[in-house]
């Protein structure tokens, strides 16, 4: 279905990142954005989008996974696939991965907020505080006696 | 231009000492609402281990809308419940553990205030042999979307007036009288989606009947015969786009709007296939259908007709279908492969076709070659041939001569045909051979044949 839609219907909608790049997307992709759809909406859609609060690679990355979620719709097996790239980005790049979370906040893309949000529940499952601290980069900013008593009042969470 | 979101604040969150948090630790400088977010996606256990992160991360967990509480004591989710701040909840989740049984008063207490902060959607799996009634309290949550109900008791207050934006109910193992599930269905206006799984312990005739379910859209209903003898099933809602039913006794049903169809191993009310008649009945009223899931009842002869094959495409017209699977289980299925053609023929927009063989069959001399010889001579006239399907999958195959004689011909009338993909029984092993010889007879060139064991 989706790619049907694509390849048939489909207008091209130019975006500007706020480093000045200029992305031609297909309508249907960029409809995935509720802000781009609430702007084409009010009709102030019809010369180039201004996205100030997204630069390019960032944008880059968020119409890869947006064209990702269309084509795994009913694909299980991608849709695993997908799901565990998470682990990677997290690991390697916590802040780029930061930076598309908030660029799809921001473009409130309701299906890759989803996405994104899984990754990083699926990262901090399982892994002890100290690790996840130390991965993402998190400063313990906890007294040793508030360290202490958080641990015994969550004592079941920690077993 | 720019319209700004609405965002819900959550001030209190933010503690004054996150100023401190070292630049790099972008995480945690991403609003409340995203932190929030992500850890609605996590069990309780694991959101609430982030408290331990950093002052930043501390009461976030208490936020969580969602709450998965599955296999935690009740214990502790008294005292998580005393902690959560979230003003409205969207899930609560549970299922206990077969040791750690919680005690009706505590379930009602849980039930309360998921009542009192607007939940969305509940699950509760009460596990086996927890048979005490589900406590009243559940009838309170008037805001439920969406309840799954596994195990225990299920019976109404006596002043339940039905949940009234209830869109999905799924049930499973529940001890529920057939009457409680009429007036459950009949209360809920909204209901779209209905699933009762192994719940027949108490049903032996079921109707849903049109006036209480209007909007009834998927219907999944489930019972394993083994267990006990099928019910009666009655179906009447006009807005059915999918079913699945199995281990249940169809009795006449209206299935005319029917998209899909997962009908595996079911049986029909006596009435209905006697005779040719209520053969006929049972299949034209699905005619709509885009996919269909069949198992053996599909090619039961009627008791009147005689000769086999099954002649479908001399008296229906599936002209929607695109999709079919058919698991035959019975041994007794000798003919099952020239049905499947004449079903075919009777198929115009197939595209896939799936055939298979759960328990073998016998060998070539209770297949009667000549006759089935003598039956594809039928169908050559007037001349048959299928432009849509693509896909052509049989499993479980011998590779006997009549099966062979039927693929040759199953080859030589799809043109349209893209992969014929056979998955033969472990025994046989002469595949190389099989392809070559079927190689010879594809009428559309891009065919390929995969041919590989089950």
């Amino acid at each position: 279905m989706a790619s049907t839609s694509n390849s048939t219907s489909s207008k091209i909608i130019t975006l500007r990142s706020s480093d000045g790049e200029v992305f031609e997307v297909e309508e249907s992709v960029a409809l995935e954005s509720n802000l781009i759809r609430r702007m084409m909406e009010d009709d102030c859609a019809n010369n180039i989008i201004p996205l100030p609060n997204v630069t390019a690679p960032i944008f880059y990355l968020v119409i890869e996974h947006c064209k990702k979620h269309a084509e795994m719709k009913d694909n299980k097996e991608k849709k695993k696939e997908l799901r565990s790239q998470g682990e990677e980005l997290l690991k390697s790049d916590p802040h780029t991965y930061s930076n598309l979370m908030e660029a799809v906040n921001y473009l409130d893309i309701k299906s890759l907020m989803d996405l994104t949000a899984q990754w990083l529940a699926d990262f901090l499952k399982g892994k002890s505080p100290r690790l996840i601290r130390e991965l993402l980069k998190i400063k313990n900013d906890f007294t040793p006696e508030e360290e202490a008593e958080i641990l015994e009042r969550n004592r079941w969470a920690f077993d | 231009m720019h319209r700004t979101r609405k965002k819900k604040k959550i001030s209190e969150i933010t503690q004054t000492r996150t100023q401190v948090v070292c630049e790099r630790d972008r995480i945690s400088n991403l609003p409340d609402e995203i932190l929030v977010h992500i850890l609605s996606f996590l069990h309780m256990k694991y959101a609430a281990t982030t408290s331990i992160l950093s002052t930043r991360w501390r009461f976030l967990w208490t936020w969580n809308p969602s709450l998965d509480f599955s296999y935690c004591k009740p214990t502790v989710i008294d005292r998580c419940l005393d902690l959560h701040r979230a003003p409205k909840l969207r899930s609560l989740k549970y299922c206990n553990t077969f040791y750690d049984h919680p005690e009706t008063e505590a379930v009602s207490r849980w039930l309360r205030y998921a009542a009192t902060h607007n939940v969305e959607e509940l699950s509760l799996f009460l596990a086996y042999p927890y048979q005490e009634s589900y406590p009243l309290s559940l009838f309170e949550c008037q805001t439920l979307m969406h309840l799954a109900l596994r195990d225990g008791k299920l019976n109404l207050s006596v002043n339940f007036r039905g949940f009234k934006s209830l869109v999905t109910l799924c049930l499973e193992r529940v001890f529920i009288k057939e009457e409680v599930l009429c007036t459950l269905i009949s209360t809920c206006d909204l209901l779209e989606n209905l699933e009762v799984i192994d719940c027949s312990f108490l049903m032996n005739r079921l109707r849903i009947s049109a006036t209480n379910s209007s909007r009834l859209r998927n219907l999944k209903i489930i019972s394993f015969p083994e267990r006990r003898s099928p019910g009666t099933l009655e179906i009447n809602a006009p807005s059915l786009l999918f079913f699945t039913c199995r281990g249940w006794k169809l009795s006449w049903s209206d299935f005319s709007h029917l998209r899909e169809a997962d009908l595996g191993f079911i049986s029909f009310d006596s009435g209905w296939n006697e005779d040719l008649e209520g053969w006929r009945r049972i299949l034209s009223a699905m005619t709509s259908l885009r996919t269909l899931f069949a198992g053996d009842w599909l090619f039961q002869k009627p008791k009147c007709r005689k000769h086999l094959p099954v002649p479908f495409h001399d008296h229906f017209v599936f002209k929607n279908l695109k999709e079919l699977d058919v698991f035959i289980k019975h041994k007794e299925s000798k003919d099952y492969l020239a049905s499947f053609i004449s079903l075919l023929k009777a198929c115009p927009a197939l595209e896939t076709a799936r055939l298979y063989l759960v328990s073998g069959l016998e060998r070539d001399r209770c297949v009667r070659y000549d006759k089935v010889r003598l039956w594809l001579k039928e169908i050559h006239h007037p001349i048959f041939s299928h432009d849509r399907l693509k896909t052509l999958e049989l499993g479980g195959f011998m590779s006997t001569k009549t099966e062979l004689l039927l693929l040759k011909f199953l080859l030589e009338k799809t043109i349209a045909l893209e992969s014929l993909i056979l998955k033969l029984r472990k025994e046989i092993n002469n595949s190389e051979l099989l392809r070559n010889e079927l190689t010879l007879h594809k009428a559309s060139p891009i065919a390929q044949i995969i041919i590989s064991h089950i």
